[in-house]
């Protein structure tokens, strides 16, 4: 999973974003001030980092400066509310991958994400594709195909689609499921929808249902 | 301006001119009217006293003839002559004379010409004009026996004249050249501020307003350029104002919309406790931005005059007025510190709207409970309007930054930070300004300080 620091002060912009990458398999940690995220930055736990600009307590561009004078490496992309070319220019200048101007699109920001990610060790099995019975998933285009045909799935969607076909054959729990993409098992019959909704596209019977426990994927 | 200079010096050139030929050509023929008249009288005089070598009258016609043409002093312009039916009789021995008796039609012309009292006669030629007197000696019978004529040649007069003005032309041409060159060359310098002024005036668009117009001398030019440079740093200003002021507003806007699109993009739309939280929070979002549009108008409309409409308003009435709408808009221990009277000029709905915003700041940063106390006065000229609370309070470092647009002392407080510069900018439109008392946890007090104008003492 990639780890992910985000230092980013406006609370409800990181509420979503936490909530969005995690859809995406990345781990998300958040803070809001610059000194603390410079202190995460510096541990060396992180795989990128995204940066906004306009911190409360110090520039962005302070907390860029400072952390690749450590010699860090890490992949950093910008965030930034101002759209002046010479913004892009300072941050760029002072060691960033990447930048984004706000209002931005969030696959877009998850692409760049991917993009600029420390690939380290050996290859995440979450982007390997996945073929079971009629339908064939991708989770680098995050596409489902059914009989060669293409259906949109959200975040969600993808990510359930997910976890049942990689565990095909297998029983997915109830709990595994809620918590795996929600993130918490308070939100029950909000699965029972979206099962619902994956039967409608990869068939009534692709998903089976086990009494009491939760759900197999039999294709 | 150049063809002004020059004709208004050919105008000047030409009338000098005329004038000065119309008086020389009346001169001449003044001149010429006095000497022939004279000649005339000399030859009477000759002729009623005598030879004046003996005293004796004159034995014949021929006699007083030959006298009177040896007086004349002849010239190649003028002469004399003694005549008799067109045929000359006597003339001046001066070999240079002017020819007047090989004219015989002249002489003709001479002999039938009214005689007393002397009268000066013209005479056209082919090749000239004469003018010329002439004194019939008649018999005792008043026969004509001859005729004493003298005559001057105006002609040539003239042509000397005309030879003369042109002269007069050429160097009044050449002066006018003279004078279209130096005008060029002044009126070049003189202008060289106004071309540079026009010029620096059309480089001069939005983008560039820093351009100035280099002041030379301390002439009128110089203060006119003084003029123009100091609309241009009003203009420069202005337009910087409004540039920043859009780049804040981009910059204000940009996090809430990043908000509002990150949430719709990961909006589930099958989990529907997902879409009510969004719709929630989304309709927050747009009543934070709404608020800000609202505020950023203010704050562009308030360099413009019309920001403020006056009208006469009594002190106690507007300060009721506001206290009872303060009251409404916190758990607070109120007080009316002061109640001004006395009437003033000014924009209630503006002057208000700055109160409440003094007062729901001093709400925000206060506990609930805490005293508020709201006051006015009007003393010597000068209207206070205050709001003074116990709250947080604003360290000393801060006092001077509070009046920045989107400056927040305390991020995690709602609002973008334009309230106070929203306060600040109707106190100036009232010329005034707003003055801080505060120290932190000891609490803030506000005071909106306006000169007052009208009818208050």
């Amino acid at each position: 999973m990639t780890r992910l620091l985000l230092v980013e002060d406006e609370e409800r912009l990181v509420a979503s974003l936490v909530d969005g990458l995690r859809t995406a398999q990345i781990d998300v940690t958040a803070v809001g001030t610059g000194r603390e995220g410079l202190e995460l930055a510096k541990s060396g736990d992180f795989d990128v980092m995204v940066l906004d600009i306009g911190l409360p307590d110090q520039e962005g561009f302070t907390v860029l400066r400072k952390l690749r004078a450590t010699g860090s490496d890490l992949p950093v992309i910008i965030l930034t509310a101002r759209t002046s070319a010479e913004d892009v220019v300072r941050g760029l200048e002072r060691g960033a991958d990447d930048y984004m101007p706000k209002p931005f699109s969030f696959q877009e920001l998850l692409a760049r994400i991917r993009l600029r990610e420390r690939r380290v060790g050996p290859p995440d099995p979450a982007t390997a594709v996945i073929e079971a019975g009629r339908c064939v998933l991708d989770p680098m285009t995050r596409t489902l195909e059914v009989d060669g045909e293409e259906v949109s799935l959200s975040n969600r969607e993808f990510q359930l689609a997910h976890l049942l076909m990689s565990h095909a054959g297998q029983t997915v729990t109830r709990a595994e499921a809620l918590e795996h993409v929600w993130g918490s098992a308070a939100r029950d019959n909000v699965l029972d929808v979206y099962i619902r909704y994956l039967r409608s596209r990869m068939g009534a019977s692709a998903i089976k249902t086990i009494r009491g426990e939760g759900y197999q994927f039999v294709g | 301006m150049l063809g002004y200079l020059l004709s208004l010096s050919a105008i000047a050139v030409s009338v000098s001119g005329v004038v000065a030929y119309g008086l020389e050509l009346r001169s001449i023929d003044r001149d010429i009217a006095g000497d022939l008249t004279l000649r005339a009288e000399s030859f009477l005089k000759l002729a009623s006293e005598g030879d004046p070598s003996t005293g004796l009258p004159y034995a014949d016609a021929g006699a007083l003839l030959f006298s009177g043409v040896s007086q004349v002093i002849a010239s190649p312009t003028e002469s004399a002559v003694g005549h008799s039916a067109g045929v000359p009789l006597f003339v001046p021995s001066y070999p240079q004379r002017l020819p007047l008796e090989r004219d015989k039609e002249f002489l003709v012309a001479a002999e039938a010409s009214p005689t007393a009292p002397i009268t000066v006669h013209s005479y056209r030629s082919d090749a000239t004009v004469y003018h010329f007197v002439s004194v019939p000696i008649l018999a005792g019978d008043g026969d004509l026996l001859a005729t004493f004529t003298v005559a001057t040649d105006r002609g040539a007069l003239v042509a000397d004249l005309n030879q003369t003005f042109a002269f007069y032309l050429l160097a009044g041409l050449i002066a006018l050249i003279l004078t279209g060159a130096v005008a060029w060359f002044t009126v070049g310098r003189l202008l060289r501020p106004i071309t540079l002024l026009d010029e620096t005036a059309r480089d001069i668009s939005e983008s560039d307003l820093s351009q100035r117009i280099p002041i030379v001398g301390h002439d009128d030019l110089a203060r006119l350029s003084h003029t123009v440079n100091a609309m241009l740093d009003r203009l420069e200003n202005a337009f910087a104002t409004q540039r920043q002021l859009l780049d804040d507003a981009g910059h204000e806007l940009r996090t809430p919309l990043a908000v509002m699109r990150t949430n719709l993009e990961l909006l589930e739309p099958r989990d529907s406790e997902q879409v009510s939280a969004t719709q929630e929070l989304l309709l927050d979002e747009v009543a934070m931005m709404s608020r800000l549009v609202d505020d950023l108008v203010v704050l562009a409309k308030a360099d413009r005059p019309e920001f403020v409409h006056r009208e006469t308003l009594e002190l106690g009435e507007f300060t009721d007025a506001a206290f009872s709408r303060a009251r409404a808009l916190g758990e607070r221990v109120w007080t009316l510190d002061a109640r001004g009277e006395g009437e003033f000029e000014g924009d209630g709905q503006r002057l208000t709207q700055a109160w409440m915003q003094l007062v729901a700041n001093a709400v925000k940063f206060s506990d609930p409970g805490s005293p508020v106390a709201v006051g006015s006065s009007l003393e010597g000229g000068t209207l206070r309007l205050w709001v003074k609370d116990a709250g947080r309070g604003i360290p000393a470092a801060e006092h001077a930054r509070v009046t920045e647009r989107f400056h927040r002392l305390n991020p995690e407080v709602e609002g973008a930070g334009l309230g106070l510069p929203i306060v600040a900018a109707i106190a100036s439109a009232h010329e005034g300004h707003l003055e801080l008392e505060s120290a932190p946890g000891v609490g803030s007090l506000f005071t909106m300080v306006l000169p007052v104008r009208g009818s208050a003492r």
